[in-house]
């Protein structure tokens, strides 16, 4: 028997020991093949959103090869050190340093090899499912399948550069243990997990800079909170276990004392495990939150308003050929519509640095009569009616609400407010706070203002009501609002490029739709991540926790020998399981709430919390899969060494 | 005085391809109070009378009282309670969690049966004295001695006051002096708090601080002796025994004095 031979009969003969370390490379593979023949597909770059998706699915691939360079490290650091005793066998035999190194290498590169060409062909077959779904998602018509040249040599040379990587990392992990050591393997005792009250006051300190630093710096602020993660996990945990410990009168009781000491050492073993599983799990947790927020957002702008199409006048010569160009599109179709004109100018606060839009009470009744909200009844001089727009965003109140007594700076008007009115939908047409007031001042305010500065000049605004269109709920894909208003959208462009036309036309169901669709590649993206990460950091956790049975088994045999009742190690065990599998998830759904709420702001996005809780219930109801599965499995081998 | 232990016609058959015959027939009595020691050579059969009693396996035939109690007659889930609270084991490799200290590997049994705090305490106090262990109950078992880990063991085995301490090979792993040490604790607790004890071992010094020692050979009673006044006459009496047991004395244990 050569040595080649040795090692591949080691792999052979061994091979459900290596089996989940294979099947995990594989997987890993395949995911990161599939990825990176979508990246490479010639049709992506063809379509409207093509860039920005590339550089999303571009990310992702590395977020996907960090993860599997780290797994692939991880597997084989706990699968080396099952096999300690094995390596002291042979040194003692008399195999040489290098020799051993050789076979530990020669192994890796045969597992290695193997899942690259398992992983590419499941990728392959994959690849046409994958392929038919997302384009399905993207709204294109249909990807074609391709000879993926690129993405086949991308991904061989990217894991076959992992594979030697980690082997040789490897070689240094294994050069350092006595043979001694070697031979004890895992029998010796484990000493008592140590924590630094110094470290995690600084791991503390880390978590605090993080969150201040989120509205000012978010690459600093990622940094930080991820290192503070970090110390949270080996020493914050440990600490807090320790601390526990000390209450004998909760420790002292039932099977809490067998636990609890338990997982003070299984956090510790699995700290960096865990680390990585909850940063992995807050970023999905983040984006698909994220995600879901801006549409819901997008759905309530869609909602609150009114004004199906609307004409922003800039120029007056063009807008006779803008409306007939709305008219003719709309009675083409058959579809009745009302159209209201409004004036309004935009001001700037004296007192704080708001900006208002002023609109003659006349015009705002008009208004608000056809969308149905409350109207203003009669205002004199220097009086005002404040409305607040309906849409979630601005639902913060601005520093002025308070205020009574107003001064414009534009017209130097002196207002009071004399009343403030908050309609269901936004009934201004420009979509942001609107004072009232009364039809004579705002003439006088316009003499006042046509010899100012071209940009004070009183705008107009042409909104289009149409009740067919006009139903509460958001249009779906082909409905008529959606497709008559991407067409305007585009005509509205080619005119302004042209020079035809100044004004703008803006369509509430094309704008919505637009926004929906540059984020339905991201959802699909984000969703299709967070489904192969959450898989594989629970088949991390599972290969730890199996690595650590065989030492359980004996521990709970020599418990059940002096009376540990099975329905007791079940308890201990399962506490134990789930602490590994939830704790992450909690951190993570509370790191997401934290960050989305400081952050919502500066991307516009209305509310995150019921999103957060919407995408975290996702993610606990996965995990409890998981952990359901891993645990019935743990404990039923635990209860077969009960005696 | 009461029966502690009582096995009658107890035979244990493990069946398969090779049927093999390890126990037949023991007759066993152990009374309140008594210090009984289990001899015999290798694959004599002395762990699995052991077993047996410890309610680990079931008999083929025959039957164990603990107490006057049948313990194989119980439901598994009534079983681990049972060895709780009717038995105290001491094993040869101590069986004590690295995860916890001394003082909590003492008290588990008690937490186990949810016994107030104040009352666990009051028991370590008094076992941990007893023993001579006090000053070690906030290390780690790591952190100890072999002799310290045993008896920290027996102070485990000992604090629910079980009926009966099972004791198999507790110097099996132990130098000389600690074994000594160990013997004179398990004597100690014997003498004081009448504990009854029985010890299966291979240590011929080990046996000799029994009342009496049971010999077992290929399964079967082979002899039974009774300590006399001096320790160093019974243990010449046992050695005596076991060579005339076994013939090849090599096959014993070394003799340590």
């Amino acid at each position: 028997m050569s040595f080649p031979q040795f090692a591949f009969n080691n792999v052979k003969r061994n091979a459900r020991a290596y089996f989940a370390y294979y099947l995990s490379s594989s997987f890993m593979v395949m995911v990161f093949f599939t990825y990176a023949l979508f990246i490479f597909h010639p049709d992506i770059n063809k379509t409207e959103l093509g860039h920005t998706t590339m550089l999303v699915m571009l990310i992702m691939e590395y977020i996907i090869y960090i993860f599997s360079f780290l797994f692939v490290l991880y597997s084989i650091g706990a699968f080396l050190k099952a096999r300690n005793k094995e390596f002291g066998i042979l040194t003692i035999l008399g195999a040489e340093q290098g020799q051993i190194s050789r076979l530990v290498f020669i192994e890796n590169m045969i597992i290695g090899a193997s899942s690259i060409v398992t992983g590419i062909l499941s990728g392959l077959i994959l690849s046409k499912l994958f392929l038919l779904l997302s384009a399905k998602v993207v709204g294109m018509e249909k990807l074609g399948l391709y000879l993926p040249v690129k993405a086949l040599l991308l991904t061989v040379a990217a894991f076959a550069l992992l594979f030697i990587a980690i082997s040789a990392f490897t070689l240094i992990l294994i050069r350092r243990n006595h043979v001694l050591h070697l031979l004890q393997g895992s029998s010796r005792p484990k000493t008592e997990p140590k924590a630094s009250i110094l470290i995690s006051l600084f791991g503390i300190a880390l978590l605090a800079a993080g969150y201040m630093s989120l509205r000012a710096n978010l690459v600093l602020a990622a940094v930080t909170g991820i290192a503070g993660t970090y110390f949270f996990f080996t020493q914050i945990t440990v600490l807090v276990m320790r601390l526990l410990k000390r209450s004998r009168r909760w420790v002292w009781k039932g099977t809490n004392l067998i636990w609890i000491s338990e997982m003070a050492y299984k956090m510790k073993d699995n700290a960096r495990v865990l680390f990585m599983v909850t940063v992995v799990t807050a970023i999905s947790c983040m984006s698909v939150a994220f995600v879901m927020s801006i549409n819901e957002t997008n759905k309530d702008n869609y909602r609150a308003n009114p004004y199906a199409i609307r004409l922003s006048v800039y120029n007056d010569t063009s807008v006779k050929g803008d409306l007939a160009l709305i008219d003719q599109s709309l009675s083409s179709q058959g579809i009745t519509y009302q159209t209201i004109h409004t004036e309004h100018y935009f001001s700037v606060l004296e007192e704080r640095t708001s900006t208002v839009s002023v609109m003659p009470r006349s015009m705002y009744n008009r208004l608000a009569e056809a969308v149905g909200a409350p109207k203003v009844g009669e205002l004199h001089l220097h009086q005002a009616v404040h409305v607040i727009p309906a849409t979630e965003v601005t639902r913060e109140r601005p520093d002025w609400y308070d205020l009574r007594k107003i001064t414009l700076r534009d017209t130097k008007a002196e207002l009071d407010i004399t009343g403030t009115i908050k309609p269901e939908v936004n009934v201004s047409p420009t979509v942001s706070d609107m004072l009232i007031i009364s039809d004579e001042e705002f003439q006088a305010h316009k003499k006042l203002l046509s010899s100012e500065k071209e940009s004070y000049r009183i705008q107009g605004r042409v909104v289009y009501l149409i009740p067919e269109w006009s139903t509460g709920t958001v249009p779906a894909e082909g409905d008529p609002e959606i497709s008559i208003g991407m067409k305007l959208k585009q005509e509205g462009i080619d005119r302004e490029l042209s020079g035809e036309s100044d004004n703008i036309i803006s369509a509430r169901g094309g704008d919505y739709y637009s926004l929906r669709q540059s984020f339905a590649m991201m959802s699909f993206a984000g969703i299709f991540i967070t489904a192969v990460l959450s898989i594989s950091s629970a088949s991390f956790l599972y290969f730890k926790l199996h690595h650590e049975l065989t030492q359980d088994q004996r521990m709970y045999q020599s418990m059940s020998k002096i009376g540990l009742k099975i329905q007791e190690m079940s308890r201990a065990a399962t506490l134990q399981i789930a602490a590994l599998f939830f704790v992450p998830i909690v951190v993570s759904v509370i790191q997401t709430l934290v960050v989305l709420n400081a952050v919502r702001k500066d991307f516009g996005v209305g509310e995150v919390n019921s999103s957060v809780l919407i995408a975290s219930i996702a993610f606990v109801i996965i995990q409890m899969v998981y952990f359901l599965i891993v645990r019935s499995r743990y404990v039923h081998k635990l209860k077969r060494v009960m005696v | 005085m009461t029966d502690i232990l009582k096995v009658t016609g107890l035979s244990k058959v493990y069946p398969g391809k090779v049927t093999t015959r390890a126990l037949t027939n023991i007759q066993l009595t152990i009374k309140q109070g008594e210090f009984v020691g289990i001899m015999g050579p290798s694959g004599s059969g002395k762990t699995t009378l052991l077993n047996m009693v410890s309610t680990i396996d079931a008999p083929s035939s025959g039957e164990v009282l603990i107490n006057g109690q049948n313990p194989h007659k119980l439901k598994k889930k009534e079983l681990a309670g049972f060895r709780r609270r009717q038995l105290g084991f001491v094993f040869q490799d101590f069986n004590l969690l690295d995860t916890l200290t001394v003082a909590e590997n003492i008290v588990l049994p008690l937490t186990l049966d949810r016994v107030k705090l104040p009352d666990i305490e009051a028991r370590l106090t008094r076992i941990a004295d007893k023993l001579g262990i006090t000053d070690i109950l906030t290390k780690r078992t790591y952190e100890i001695s072999g002799g310290q880990r045993q008896r920290a063991a027996i102070a485990r085995a000992i604090i629910p006051s079980p009926s009966l301490l099972l004791a198999d090979e507790p110097t099996g792993s132990l130098d000389s002096a600690s074994s000594r040490n160990v013997m004179e604790t398990l004597e100690k607790l014997n003498v004081a708090d009448r504990v009854t004890m029985m010890l299966v071992t291979h240590d011929p010094q080990a046996a000799s601080y029994c009342h009496r020692v049971v010999f077992i050979k290929d399964g079967e009673l082979s002899g039974e002796i009774h300590r006399g006044e001096s320790r160093q006459a019974f243990f010449q009496k046992i050695i005596e025994m076991l060579s005339f047991l076994g013939g090849n004395a090599h096959e014993l244990s070394s003799i340590r004095v």
